[in-house]
């Protein structure tokens, strides 16, 4: 089998769309709202779960023949807090403000439904390189809608981007106020709610 | 070629060229028999469990144990920098980089005491390694010069918020009239409410205000447009509890710098106005009982 088969290229791409684990399976939600008031937060979040849902696939599919039944969620969890544990200590190390700004979000990465999902379903029963490209494709298909989320609510609830101010004085002058519910963890169920239904109108087999 | 078979009425192996009908020992019809796996260990077996989940615990034990030593110093160093950072944005030095903090810190910040309540001072001790939690039974200072080039104590606080701690630091003239900077943080206040007192709007309300009014630390926080005196600083709206914590911290915070302060009257840092004892108020003073007037400003007339 090649390195991109048909196969393959499914699991890698399928979550960024039709599978998405946000808006079509409906997964990692609470972290979703807890980290996407500002556009930074919500990239490194994204990221930190792409490569976590990576490697803990990889992991679990290299070692899935040897791990007792009985004890394999165990297994899974022990394998994603240690993963997670070392990226909440890479980032405080390297990236202390966004470790700040994360707080404890990094650690709830480890109850994210996200990864349990994909390793009990793909990564137990499926080789280590298409394990790793689920793992890609489901991260990167959460951090898509967490930047999407992000970007408008700090845009909207703050008037920046990344921190850095995009809606002119110009406007604040004429009496443009930056709506302060989008700070509010309520107001990304209400975004998330619109992608989802941007997204079911667009594919009509969703629906 | 010969296959291994399991019996599970009587437990056997036996080997047999294919799927016998019975079992040849105990007479076991074939819905008993079931073949064995010939490649790999039972990974079911309870001791391949129990040494399965020792071996993964011990290793990635070893594995997370090595990773947090070795970024152990970069972490402090952040976490460090972190503080001197919130220590420069109390003397107005805001949105710093990270690479310039320690020598703007340094440049900024010309001595360092830690106070007893008794107003002692700790020999040697630097105020930078008192940690938050322990303010109320050390109190750390840091003599320095604002942003503005004026001499400030800054004045480490900690308080509680709504949902957590907060802390922060408030810098004031060295007699305690006036406020400088302040600068807050919180642990884990509401987002967009709470957490705004973050923020340098909030914060810069406090610059000139006066902290005392009749003797006593009068600066606090009330709710905002109810604000009667200079000392009464407007909170954040919706965020009534979370203001109120920062006006209770700044309040008590301070009142007790300043009576350590007062109680070590004799150490060399410059004081607040303290109430210095009257000699009237003394028995052994001479116009003590004396009818009034024979007091004047506290002291007798004639002395």
């Amino acid at each position: 089998m090649s390195m991109f088969s048909k196969a393959n290229k499914e699991a890698l791409t399928s979550p960024l769309n039709l599978n998405n684990p946000v808006v079509v399976q409906v997964l990692g939600i609470c972290s979703a709202l807890a980290v996407t008031a500002q556009l930074e937060p919500a990239i490194v979040m994204g990221l930190s779960v792409t490569i976590i849902t990576a490697f803990s696939n990889l992991i679990i599919s290299l070692i899935r023949k040897t791990i007792p039944n009985r004890i394999r969620i165990i297994v899974q969890l022990v394998v994603v807090a240690a993963l997670v544990t070392i990226v909440s200590q890479v980032l405080k190390a390297f990236a202390y403000d966004v470790s700040v700004q994360l707080s404890v979000y990094v650690g709830l990465i480890i109850t994210n439904c996200i990864l349990m999902g994909r390793l009990e379903a793909f990564a137990m029963m499926n080789k280590p390189w298409p394990s790793f490209l689920d793992g890609i494709g489901n991260g990167i298909g959460y951090a898509i809608i967490l930047i999407i989320v992000g970007f408008f609510r700090e845009l909207l609830g703050a008037g920046t981007l990344l921190g850095f101010q995009v809606v002119p004085q110009w406007c604040y002058d004429h009496g443009y106020v930056n709506n302060g519910m989008m700070t509010m963890p309520a107001m990304s169920l209400i975004l998330v709610g619109c992608v989802i239904w941007a997204h079911r109108a667009y594919n009509k087999d969703l629906q | 070629m010969a296959k291994k078979f399991i019996c599970s009425q009587c437990g056997q192996t036996f080997e047999a060229a294919s799927m016998p009908d019975k079992c040849p020992i105990c007479g076991a019809d074939a819905s008993h028999i079931s073949p064995v796996k010939s490649k790999g260990i039972n990974t079911n077996g309870n001791v391949y469990t129990i040494c399965y989940a020792a071996v993964m615990v011990v290793l990635v034990a070893f594995l997370l144990a090595y990773v947090s030593s070795a970024l152990k110093p970069a972490q402090d160093a952040n976490v460090a920098i972190d503080k001197k950072k919130q220590i420069l944005a109390s003397l107005n030095v805001r949105g710093i980089a990270k690479s310039d903090v320690e020598a703007k810190y340094n440049e900024l910040i010309q001595e360092t005491y830690v106070l007893t309540p008794d107003g002692q001072e700790i020999e040697g001790a630097d105020a930078f390694d008192v940690e938050t939690k322990e303010i109320g039974e050390k109190f750390p200072i840091y003599l320095a010069k604002t942003a503005e080039g004026e001499d400030a104590y800054v004045l480490p606080l900690k308080g509680r918020g709504l949902w957590g701690g907060l802390w922060g630091y408030v810098a004031v003239t060295l007699d305690f009239e006036k406020v400088l900077g302040a600068y807050f943080d919180h642990e884990s206040e509401t987002a967009g409410l709470g957490a705004l007192i973050k923020e340098e709007k909030f914060q810069s309300q406090f610059i000139d205000r006066p902290v005392m009014a009749d003797g006593k630390v009068a600066l606090t926080v009330v709710k905002k447009g109810s604000s009667e005196a200079e000392t009464q600083i407007d909170g954040v709206t919706g965020a009534t509890l979370t203001s109120k914590g920062v006006g209770e911290m700044v309040l008590t915070g301070i009142q007790q710098y300043v009576d350590a302060f007062c109680k070590g009257i004799d150490n060399a840092l410059a004081q607040p106005q303290c109430e210095a004892e009257k000699c009237c108020d003394k028995p052994e003073c001479a116009c003590a009982g004396q009818e009034a007037g024979a007091c004047q400003e506290g002291n007798c007339g004639e002395e």
